[in-house]
């Protein structure tokens, strides 16, 4: 009766997802008396801001923060970054801070001490502008399979030269807390950041449990000559307010190797499975604008299995191999592709398939 | 004037759409009408309470409270081969994960999910005393002509279509034209297609006994969209039937189910030149009943996704489900009918016609 009732309230709008647009626009920003944190583009979700202390949980590999601060918040703070690069280094208005010694090689720890006044943090590795190749890991869907992802963290970390995860969502299969609790536990076991877009999964509960804890799901970032632009598809449709600043964003990102990741397919390769877009107009008009955009790498999850393909024109592929429930009869299970980049030629380079199990 | 189809005829229909809904214990029409048993007013209402619930898991609990027990009997029959077919058709794809082998299936699945809600839509409305209403359907008119206007507002468009088509039968063929022009000037679409008959009563607006049909249907489409930056070409075909529910009992004469299938292959053609292709899946169904001789109205389900509305958004499925609607279809003067549907998938799409049906009346 339950589920009845919200597919009759999901039926009775056209832009479902017309709220969560607003809702991310809060990721990154936060105060309390005398201290204000902002992280730049909201590539970061504030976790903690509290006594001398700001906690944050990166979505990207470089990261920029503003931190304004009053007379009586001045003095040594502790900063704490989840979620980002082993060897991100923090830059406090022109000047390097040592990091401390860790537990975790993505929790990169900080002591501070702010005068008043306003102040830029600047975390990154030291080759993040640096044009050269260099290699991500790709996946999706692992939904029931979080009391098991940690063997395709292990299997990624045993790839010496990936840089960081790049996900398509459903990382869930409810979006229940304890499920948002096991993956990050589980991210304990992965040497690398992980940073991801939603799925239809994750909107199974209030959207602002996702985004208070792991940020953004409509982000973009670059690193080293490459942009990496996610987008939430998890309507199965794109909002308009996210189909305008995909547009610009992906516009300001012509002359980079462009990368796009978004939950559900525009269009399905096995047209008649349906498993795409619920508009085939809609799926064709976001197709239009990656076309124009010139993206030169298009990663999509949401169905069980992995296809190679070209989507007019783009390379594209869809790889759902988190550990959910797999496509039985292809041959792939749990997988994760690794994505090698090539800024300097403006190029992907392969996309080799690993297999886990 | 009734009874313009053969029965030998009649009965070949009955048993390709029974094969069709895997339906085949589904029997032949009754021999003869039985005087319809007198219900008070409290029966009456207690026969719909129950045709809704727990008839929605029994069908024919209404028609079996109303002393309908041979309609009752045969609804109950109706939904077991549709929930037979549902599984035939999802359980491949459901357990496989959506394997493209098992998609050729799928049709399987809307059909029977069609033959499961007409015969619980049947049971509410022989419950509520449909069956003492008289239907008198008429063949289509041997030629038509539509004018009209659709709305569509989705996430990305709010547009008013001027709309027009023709359709004009010769024979077992039949051609139907399209066309759409958004009054904005940003979109415009036409559909040429072919529809030959290979079963039931032609066209040519006699009443009808039986309005069980089968077709065949070849369609040309285009569309072209200058927002959207695509235009798409599509080539379909398909089959299309209308089981007219007299073949189940003549108590349920009057109401009838609708359902179709086919594929198309489409090719979309972006503005920077660059083009793609793609296959559709196409399946449709709807329950409908008769307005004496003045129509029809029917609620209906489209699988197709490349229409106005699209489908619906429907959480966890989000993707996978089609379109509902509505229409109306209703003589209002002479060879003048209108035309009324709304339907809702990922868009809401209104459409209103006159059309004047030419030939005989």
């Amino acid at each position: 009766m339950k589920s009845a009732l919200w597919l009759v309230l999901l039926a009775a709008c056209t832009r479902p997802g017309e709220d969560r647009p607003t809702t991310e626009d809060l990721v990154g920003s936060a105060s309390i008396t005398d201290a204000q944190v902002r992280v730049v583009d909201g590539l970061a979700a504030v976790r903690d801001l509290s006594d001398h202390r700001i906690e944050l949980w990166a979505t990207a590999p470089a990261i920029e923060i503003e931190v304004t601060l009053g007379s009586t918040g001045a003095g040594a703070w502790t900063l704490i970054v989840r979620n980002s690069l082993p060897d991100a280094v923090l830059v406090v208005d022109g000047a390097p801070v040592a990091r401390d010694p860790g537990t975790r090689p993505t929790v990169g720890q900080f002591p501070l001490s702010l005068a008043a006044g306003p102040h830029r943090l600047a975390l990154a590795p030291p080759d993040a502008t640096r044009l050269e190749r260099y290699r991500v890991a790709a996946m999706a869907d692992i939904q029931t399979a979080l009391p098991t992802v940690h063997q395709v963290f292990q299997a990624i970390n045993e790839v010496p030269d990936a840089r960081f995860v790049i996900a398509m969502g459903d990382i869930t299969q409810r979006a229940e807390i304890e499920e948002f609790d096991l993956f990050e536990q589980q991210l304990g076991t992965l040497d690398i950041p992980f940073y991801t877009t939603i799925g239809n999964h994750e909107l199974w509960a209030p959207f602002e449990r996702y985004t208070e804890r792991f940020g953004r799901a409509d982000f973009q970032f670059g690193f080293k000559g490459a942009t990496f632009t996610f987008a939430d598809s998890g309507d199965a449709g794109l909002d308009p307010l996210v189909e305008d600043w995909l547009v610009e964003r992906l516009a300001a990102a012509r002359d980079q190797t462009s990368v796009f990741l978004t939950h559900i397919p525009p269009i399905d390769p096995v047209g008649a499975r349906y498993g795409a877009f619920r508009s085939s107009r809609d799926g064709h008009r976001l197709v239009s604008r990656l076309v124009d955009a010139g993206v030169d790498l298009a990663l999509y999850g949401h169905i069980h299995t992995y296809v190679p393909y070209e989507n007019a024109g783009i390379r594209s592929f869809i790889s759902g191999g988190g550990g959910a429930e797999p496509m039985k009869g292809d041959g792939v299970d749990r997988h994760f592709l690794m994505v090698e980049l090539d800024p300097e030629n403006h190029a992907i380079g392969n996309v080799e398939v690993h297999r886990v199990d | 004037m009734l009874g313009c189809v053969t029965v030998d005829r009649l009965e070949l229909v009955h048993r390709m759409f029974a094969l069709a809904v895997v339906v085949a214990c589904i029997p032949g029409p009754a021999a003869a009408d039985e005087p319809a048993p007198k219900v008070s007013s409290a029966r009456r209402a207690a026969a719909i309470a129950l045709a809704v619930f727990p008839g929605v898991l029994v069908h024919g609990t209404g028609s079996y409270v109303v002393g309908e027990r041979r309609s009752a009997k045969r609804l109950a029959v109706m939904e077991g081969a549709g929930i037979a077919a549902m599984l035939a058709g999802g359980l491949p794809t459901g357990i496989s994960g959506g394997n493209p082998y098992s998609i050729p299936l799928v049709p399987l699945l809307t059909t029977g999910t069609g033959a499961v809600l007409s015969s619980w839509f049947t049971d509410i409305w022989v419950a509520a005393g449909g069956s003492a209403t008289s239907a008198e359907p008429r063949a289509r008119a041997p030629w038509t002509l539509e004018l009209g206007s659709s709305y569509l507002r989705d996430a990305y468009r709010h547009r008013l279509f001027a709309r027009g088509s023709a359709r004009v039968e010769l024979g077992r063929a039949a051609v139907i034209a399209t066309g759409l022009h958004h009054a904005g000037g940003d979109a415009h679409e036409a559909a040429l297609g072919t529809e030959v008959r290979l079963l039931g009563a032609p066209s040519d607006g006699r009443y009808l006994l039986d309005t069980t049909r089968l077709a065949v249907r070849g369609t040309a489409r285009y569309r072209d969209d200058d927002e959207d930056l695509v235009s798409v070409a599509t080539g379909e075909l398909e089959i299309a039937a209308r089981y007219d529910h007299r073949r189940i009992a003549p108590e349920l004469a009057g109401t009838f189910t609708d359902a179709s299938m086919g594929i198309a292959r489409e090719r979309a053609r972006y503005d920077t030149g660059v083009h793609e292709s793609s296959t559709l899946l196409l399946a449709t169904f709807a329950w409908g009943l008769y307005l004496r001789d003045l129509g029809e109205v029917r609620v209906f389900y489209d699988h197709r996704r490349d229409s106005l509305a699209g489908g619906l958004q429907a959480g966890r499925a989000a993707g996978f489900i089609g379109s509902f609607g509505a229409a109306l279809d209703l003589r209002i003067w002479g060879p003048w009918a209108a035309r009324a549907e709304l339907e809702y998938g990922s868009g809401a799409l209104g459409t209103v016609a006159v059309r004047y049906q030419g030939g005989p009346r």
